[in-house]
């Protein structure tokens, strides 16, 4: 098993940035357990031909951009089962953008879900996550919005978040 | 026995299906693609298949389209999964006579089994 910490910062996109297509992307598929809790914290995630089992939570209470994950690589005979139980899901596309430095981990999610697009960054130390600026092609800073989060997204539609996205003036991308 | 086929190159959606029937007393049979699907269909037999659109080989409603053709494949009950919007649905998918479309992001195991069982008249 490994164990992270995340610092991340998480934001609506504002426009789909340029070039995104022709960088490096994958399509995950999440499932989140258990399926009744409104924000579920235990994922199992196929990444291509990787499975693994993941628990996720704050490491910080009250910044819910400091995450721990708890990771389990499963076999994909593993997966099928745990997938097989009552979850939610949700499928995306994940980009990975250059951007100074950094790489952006653009989620184009599918589906029920499509038309939202959430970018988020990850830093090696508080500093830099600190001094960090939104790019232009970011919309809102949605890092402490429990809406935007996997195992709360999971099973929803687009069409169920527009309240809370509309907050933020935000449109769907397509 | 209910004989079910799956007709799926995700293998993990494949194998999460399988076990999901398999739980529910089905015989499930699984294809990588519509060639071996075609293959499978014919010597198993089974009351629905659960075809996916997008595969290696054979497209899904390619296979369709072939399978509508025989004899022994003209009157199976069939289920296309798919993660394309309704709109990109091949138009020949929806006059061979399918029993509906499922996108799969949206629907879980149980929901898809529950449809199955419906659509069976086994409810």
């Amino acid at each position: 098993m490994s164990e992270i910490i995340e610092l991340e910062l998480s934001y609506l996109a504002a426009a789909i940035p340029e070039g995104l297509e022709k960088c490096e992307h994958k399509t995950l598929s999440d499932v989140y357990f258990p399926a009744s809790a409104a924000h579920a914290k235990l994922r199992i995630r196929q990444k291509g031909d990787t499975f693994e089992l993941t628990k996720k939570t704050q490491a910080d209470p009250n910044n819910a951009g400091n995450q721990r994950e708890e990771n389990i690589q499963l076999t994909l005979e593993e997966y099928g089962a745990l997938a097989a139980g009552e979850g939610r899901s949700l499928t995306k596309t994940r980009y990975y953008l250059p951007y100074r430095g950094l790489t952006a981990e653009v989620d184009v999610f599918e589906g029920a879900l499509a038309g939202l697009i959430i970018i988020e960054f990850e830093f090696d130390s508080p500093e830099v996550k600190n001094a960090f600026v939104m790019p232009d092609f970011c919309l809102a800073d949605v890092t402490q919005e429990e809406f935007i989060a996997g195992g709360v997204l999971a099973g929803k539609s687009y069409a169920d978040l527009q309240p809370q996205l509309e907050q933020f003036r935000y449109r769907p991308l397509t | 026995m209910t004989k079910i086929a799956i007709i799926e190159d995700d293998q993990a959606i494949s194998q999460m299906y399988r076990f999901k029937f398999e739980a529910e007393n089905y015989q499930v049979e699984t294809a990588e693609n519509g060639k071996l699907g075609l293959q499978l269909v014919e010597s198993f037999k089974p009351d629905i298949i659960l075809l996916d659109l997008m595969m290696p080989e054979m497209s899904g409603d390619q296979m369709l389209t072939e399978m509508r053709k025989t004899s022994w494949g003209k009157n199976i009950k069939v289920v296309i999964l798919t993660n394309r919007g309704e709109q990109e649905i091949p138009p020949a998918v929806k006059t061979l006579g399918v029993e509906a479309v499922i996108l799969k992001a949206d629907m879980t195991p149980r929901q898809v089994a529950e449809l199955v069982k419906t659509k069976l008249g086994i409810n």
